[in-house]
């Protein structure tokens, strides 16, 4: 009897950390959209249990409760890329034996087959074996900021080197890694990553070491189609995970994310995997969008990485960054004394002329950051948002925010921030919508998602509730955005 | 009214190629009519017609009936039409890198895994009368890259840049560069191999051992599986399939050289392994050694008036050109420069003034010659019949400095027009916005 009383105290304690909180939730008072009567939502281990008309849920007598009058059923977003640089730190050389005490350090010992072929320089960055899941990193600190800004999902992908390894899918929520995991090992990612001083340093060279790559992925598969052939005669060949994941790539049962940083890279990428089946996401800035038939004739899928144009002109400024509050840059400076000098006047008459030629570049850069998810989406190709390491995490609303703005479908950004399109290898492990028995994962606004004004209120992941600023007060409130 | 009436019929006519200049305009029909013709072969230049039908060159003299759907540039006896220029050395349209410097054998990079078709050095190569180009790897290793030869079909994307009749090539170099690029390498911890001109022999002769291994080991896989036995394939390594590319003859070497006992030194080598090297590139010191190259059979790419900037190129006369052609080598004048390259009729014509190359033949420097070094010329580099339309269209002698290319034409479509262009910059005279910077930024 303590033996059965153990083991069901061990099944349980993992099941437990699963389902995170035991206390049941009820949401009460929250529309669905707006005009719309309002209802309450009973959650329990981490799934909605019941969603009925406002007072018709009986409240279970240890249920929290949250009074959600005034707000919004909203989704949750994902963040499709968090790049994170799991690298190795280059290591000087150490010399074989110690130099003694003020004798001069030798070089270690090279031959000269080390200097002619440099090729194992790439290896360092190429791990086909390596799993985002493996590592501590994919816990990253910036989650809570993600939290806030309503991204409930993530996927933690590793580093951008030639081949990184495989992502991991998860949610944000604050509770131990191995509850938050929704794909363990999502896609290989790769990138062209080159370095100076280091095979290899060009985009041509970081091609070739891909080419090279799939060409002993390929044998590694006919090796092992001939070995389960022929009875004897043939070695077993020896394992290799990471030549296994290229394969499964080339084959089309793994999806491969390459990171890019410019529209020559992606399609040279698409080039590079024409005459494979593998299904391939291409991730990178807004300018990737510029090559959106080529992504859409090849079935890739996009993750834009919402990476905002640094700007000098002030208008162009505010129209990406809202809301704006007056800036004093924009106030025209007094002109000077010696203004009538005719050589100042020329100077400046010159600066004039470099500030309109800037101007229009800054608006051509503006206008394909903001028209990217358009092309795409007027392209058909799936996409998703990511945010960037140098940005913030609520940029990925703003920017779907502005998209919608510049003509993108409400409906298609809302995909695009929800990564529910369903031919972008990962929608099909994220539980979309709140329905009766799927899990409980969602916002609550205090006004339409699209508007600038609205704020999230609350997040829930997995059930779990997160009040992230004070409920609204009706009118009068402050202006929402970012920045 | 009945002159508006047909200035409204004619407007969209006279508009059109300027509204789609920026991807190419034409359906690939043209007739050149009362043109000064430059065929690019030893012939005279004669006043007389040229049509293009479906971008082939199909006529040439006085052409009569000229099939429906035809554009007509009028020459008035005026315009000198001339086969499109071919840049022998080019390393313009290149994105992320030219030189794979990181060790002295790279010849699995590709060129045109790199190709940037927005680089604006394509349209203005096309101003300068160019329609082909030879892309190169750089030199900073002993066995490069492969090579690209693209037309500069501006707009077009990087695949449609590609001329895929060309057969590919890799870029050699010798010398200077090959010796000084392993210095100084971030992250090295001693000077790179090779370090001298003797070692860059031995760089190329072990390379090619190596490949020749290579071969045994797939030879021997091969007997083995024609004898049932040993049924695990060899690994394939890309750099060496590259290298016995060159000991089939399946792909041609290109090599950067300058001095002419390095020159001696890399047909020694190929010769000793069996293959030929298609051209000297650079090679400012073949006037010495020209017998001997036209002996191994290898073509010259050099320059009209362009040395001195490193040791090894100061032993350059402009004679050079000339001396190589009288002893059966084909020779061709190339830019190696974004912005030479503009003018390389110009290039040609100097070596005229200068170098005593005799006048008839100057235009072949840059067109037909270029065409036989990447055994292209059976379908560019002259004006012949069944050969492609690529043409320059000039307002003067294309010899002449004064001259300017006005039209420039790929398999009968329009690339660049002189005259729209000036239009269409306006105020702006800074030409088109470079991508790249963009990109960058």
């Amino acid at each position: 009897m303590k033996v059965l009383a153990i083991l069901i105290l061990l099944v349980a304690a993992p099941a437990g950390i699963v389902c995170q909180d035991s206390q049941p939730l009820l949401i009460r008072n929250v529309k669905r959209a707006p005009g719309r009567p309002t209802v309450d939502i009973l959650i329990r281990r981490g799934l909605v249990e019941a969603i009925g008309p406002s007072g018709t849920l009986q409240r279970p007598f240890d249920a929290q409760v949250f009074d959600g009058k005034g707000l919004l059923l909203g989704p949750v977003f994902l963040d499709a890329c968090v790049l994170a640089n799991l690298a190795p730190k280059p290591t000087a050389p150490v010399a074989k034996t110690p130099p003694r005490d003020g004798a001069p350090t030798s070089p270690p010992l090279r031959s000269v087959d080390d200097d002619i072929d440099t090729r194992p320089a790439a290896l360092d960055r190429l791990h086909p074996d390596r799993r985002r899941i493996d590592t501590q990193a994919w816990d990253a600190a910036g989650d809570e900021p993600r939290r806030r800004a309503g991204i409930a999902w993530a996927l933690y992908a590793p580093a951008t080197e030639l081949c990184g390894g495989s992502g991991v899918l998860a949610t944000t929520a604050a509770v131990p890694r191995r509850s938050r995991v929704l794909a363990s090992d999502l896609g290989l990612f790769f990138a062209l990553d080159r370095r100076r001083g280091r095979y290899p340093s060009t985009t041509m060279g970081a091609i070739a070491v891909h080419r090279q790559l799939f060409a002993d992925a390929q044998r590694q598969q006919a090796w092992k189609a001939a070995h389960s052939r022929a009875t004897s005669g043939v070695p077993r060949p020896p394992f290799e995970p990471g030549l296994a994941r290229v394969e499964e790539v080339l084959d089309g049962r793994r999806p491969a994310f390459f990171v890019c940083r410019t529209e020559h890279e992606a399609r040279r990428v698409l080039a590079l995997f024409r005459g494979t089946k593998g299904r391939l996401v291409i991730a990178g800035p807004p300018r990737l969008a510029r090559a959106g038939d080529a992504f859409a004739k090849a079935q890739a899928g996009v993750v834009l990485q919402a990476e905002f144009p640094e700007v000098t002109d002030p208008v162009l400024r505010r129209r990406l960054h809202r809301p704006q509050s007056p800036e004093k840059s924009s106030a025209r400076p007094a002109p000077s004394a010696d203004s009538k000098d005719p050589e100042t006047k020329a100077l400046e008459a010159w600066i004039r002329a470099e500030r309109r030629i800037v101007r229009e570049r800054e608006k051509t850069t503006v206008q394909t950051f903001l028209n990217a998810p358009m092309r795409l989406s007027e392209a058909g190709v799936p996409f998703a948002f990511a945010t960037t390491a140098r940005g913030k995490a609520d940029d990925l609303l703003s920017y779907a925010r502005l998209a919608v703005e510049a003509g993108l479908s409400q409906p298609a950004a809302r995909r695009a921030l929800t990564g529910a399109d369903k031919r972008l290898p990962f929608s099909r492990a994220l539980d979309q919508g709140v329905r009766p028995g799927h899990t409980a994962t969602f916002t609550l606004l205090d006004g339409p998602l699209w508007s600038w004004n609205t704020r999230i209120q609350a997040v829930v992941i997995d059930g779990r509730l997160e009040v992230l600023a004070e409920k609204p007060s009706g009118k009068g409130k402050t202006k929402g955005g970012r920045r | 009214m009945k002159r508006i009436a047909m200035m409204l019929v004619l407007v969209p006519f006279i508009s059109l190629p300027f509204a789609a200049q920026d991807k190419g305009w034409g359906s690939g029909h043209v007739l050149f009519r009362d043109v000064i013709v430059h065929m690019g072969t030893a012939t005279r230049p004669f006043l007389g017609d040229v049509l293009i039908r479906s971008g082939r060159v199909a006529d040439l003299g006085w052409v009569r009936d000229v099939p429906d759907g035809t554009r007509i540039v009028e020459g008035r006896g005026e315009l000198h039409v001339m086969p499109g220029i071919i840049d022998c050395h080019s390393h313009i349209a290149l994105a992320g890198g030219l030189n794979e410097s990181t060790g002295p054998v790279t010849p699995e990079v590709r060129i045109r895994d790199a190709l940037r078709p927005d680089d604006p050095s394509i349209y203005r190569a096309l101003a300068g009368g160019v329609t082909m180009a030879h892309l190169l790897h750089g030199s900073a290793n002993v066995i490069g890259g492969q090579d690209a030869v693209i037309k500069l079909r501006w707009g077009a994307d990087a695949d449609g840049l590609v001329y895929k009749k060309a057969p590919p090539g890799v870029k050699f170099a010798l010398g200077e560069n090959p010796r000084r690029s392993n210095r100084n390498t971030p992250g090295a911890d001693r000077q790179g191999y090779p370090r001298s001109r003797m070692g860059v022999e031995q760089i190329l002769r072990r390379a090619f051992q190596d490949a020749l291994n290579y071969r045994d080991t797939w030879l021997t896989y091969k007997r083995e599986v024609s004898e049932g036995s040993g049924r695990v394939p060899p690994r394939r390594d890309l750099r060496m399939e590259a290298l016995l590319g060159i000991l089939d003859g399946r792909i041609m070497v290109h090599c950067h050289c300058y001095r002419a006992d390095e020159i001696l030194m890399v047909m020694r080598v190929a010769e000793d392994f069996g293959f030929r090297v298609a051209t000297l590139q650079h090679v400012l010191e073949g006037y010495k050694v020209a017998e001997d190259i036209a002996r191994h059979g290898a073509g010259a790419s050099t320059f009209s008036d362009w040395w001195g900037y490193k040791f090894e190129a100061y032993d350059a006369i402009p004679y050079n050109a000339e001396l190589m052609r009288r002893k059966g080598v084909v020779v061709t004048i190339n830019s190696d420069s974004a912005d030479h390259i503009r003018r390389l009729n110009i290039e040609a014509a100097k070596t005229v003034k200068y170098g005593g190359y005799p006048r008839n033949l100057a235009l072949q420097l840059v067109t037909l010659n270029a065409a036989k070094q990447l055994h292209i010329d059976r379908w560019v580099g002259s004006l012949e019949i069944g050969k492609d339309g690529d043409v320059a269209v000039f307002d003067g002698d294309p010899l002449d400095d004064r001259s300017k290319c006005v039209m420039t034409f790929i398999e009968g479509i329009q690339y660049f027009d002189r005259r729209s262009d000036l239009r269409k910059r306006g105020g702006n005279r800074r030409g088109p916005v470079d991508s790249d910077q963009e990109a960058t930024r």
